[in-house]
C-alpha cells in the first residue's frame, strides 16, 4: 500500500535523499551495505567489454542494487530514460548499447549527482547522453518518448511509486519496456510510521 | 499493494519478478529485478478491468434522472426487442 504522507513528510524524505546522495556523489564507498564501484559491477555481471570503454572513476562511482541490463537487450538506435541516474554509470552503459543513432536521458533528484554525471560524461567520447535534475511527480517528456525505461535502486526512495510507474508507462512508446532493479521489503517493519519516514532514505 | 500490483495498475503487462540481485540494503530488504512492457495498443486492460468499467458505465447510464431507472430499462427492452436481439 502507498503510504499516506503529508507534504511535510515528502519534503523531509526528499531533503534527506538529497543530503545523502550529495555525499554519495563524492564517493559511495562505505555508505552502502553491499559492494559499490567496480567490485559491485563485477558481482552484478555488467558486461566487462562495455565497462572497459569507461574510465575507472565512473566505475568507482557505481552504487546500484542490481543490473537492469540483465533483464533484456537494448538495441542500437533505441531511446532510453534512466530514472535516478546518479553518477551516470547505467546511462553511459545504455549509451554504448544504443550507439550514435540512439539517445539516453538520465534524470536525478540530486544536483550534485547530475554535476558528477556530466563530469563522467566528459571523460568519454559519448555524444548521445543528457542528464537533467528532476524532482516532482510528472516526468518532463511527452507521451511515447522512449523505447525503454531503466531504474536502479531508485523506486524504493520514491514515496509515490504508483504515480511514477504510471508516468514511466506514459512516456514509453507502445511495446516499450521497463527494466528495474530495486530493494523490496522482505520482512516485517519494526519501526513506526514516523520513524520510517525519518529513516526512509537510509 | 505490492510492487508488481503497482506495475499492473500503472498499465504494464508481461510483468515479471525475475529474481534477486543478492545486494540487500538491510535485514528486511532484498535487491530484486522486475520487468514489464507497455502494451502495443497503449494502456492494456484486463477482462476484469473491462467488465468493471462497463458496470460503471451501465450504472451511470441507468441512474435515476429525468427518466427513472425503471423507465430506462423498459425503453432498453423495447429497443432490443425492436432490433431483434435474442433474449
Amino acid at each position: 500500500m502507498e503510504p499516506v504522507l503529508t507534504p511535510e513528510d515528502k519534503i523531509k524524505i526528499e531533503t534527506g535523499i538529497r543530503e545523502k546522495y550529495a555525499k554519495v556523489a563524492g564517493s559511495p564507498e562505505g555508505l552502502f551495505k553491499y559492494p559499490t564501484g567496480k567490485a559491485g559491477l563485477e558481482a552484478l555481471g555488467y558486461d566487462p567489454e562495455i565497462l572497459k570503454t569507461l574510465p575507472e572513476s565512473i566505475l568507482d562511482s557505481f552504487c546500484g542494487v542490481g543490473n537492469p541490463f540483465s533483464l533484456g537487450t537494448i538495441d542500437r538506435g533505441e531511446t532510453v530514460l534512466d530514472i535516478g541516474s546518479g553518477g551516470g554509470l547505467d546511462s553511459l552503459v545504455a549509451a554504448r548499447m544504443v550507439g550514435a543513432g540512439g539517445k539516453v536521458v538520465g534524470l536525478d533528484l540530486s544536483p550534485e549527482m547530475v554535476t558528477r554525471a556530466y563530469e563522467h560524461l566528459k571523460q568519454t567520447d559519448l555524444t548521445n547522453v543528457a542528464f537533467q535534475e528532476f524532482s516532482g511527480e510528472d516526468l518532463p517528456f511527452p507521451d511515447g518518448s522512449f523505447d525503454l525505461v531503466i531504474s536502479n535502486g531508485v523506486f524504493n526512495l520514491i514515496p509515490a511509486k504508483g504515480r511514477m510507474l504510471k508516468e514511466a508507462c506514459r512516456v514509453l512508446k507502445p511495446d516499450g519496456r521497463l527494466l528495474i532493479a530495486d530493494q523490496v521489503l522482505s520482512g516485517a517493519l519494526t519501526k513506526g510510521p514516523q520513524e520510517r519516514i525519518d529513516s526512509w532514505f537510509r | 499493494m505490492d510492487f508488481l500490483a503497482l506495475m499492473k495498475e500503472a498499465g504494464f503487462e508481461g510483468i515479471e519478478s525475475v529474481g534477486e540481485t543478492g545486494f540487500n540494503s538491510s535485514p528486511v530488504t532484498r535487491g530484486a529485478l522486475f520487468r514489464g512492457k507497455k502494451s502495443e495498443g497503449g494502456k492494456s486492460m484486463s477482462v476484469e478491468d473491462g467488465l468493471l468499467k462497463y458496470r460503471e458505465f451501465f450504472e451511470i447510464a441507468y441512474a435515476d434522472g429525468a427518466i427513472n431507472r425503471k423507465m430506462k430499462h423498459l425503453i432498453a427492452l423495447g429497443a432490443s426487442l425492436g432490433a431483434g436481439c435474442e433474449p
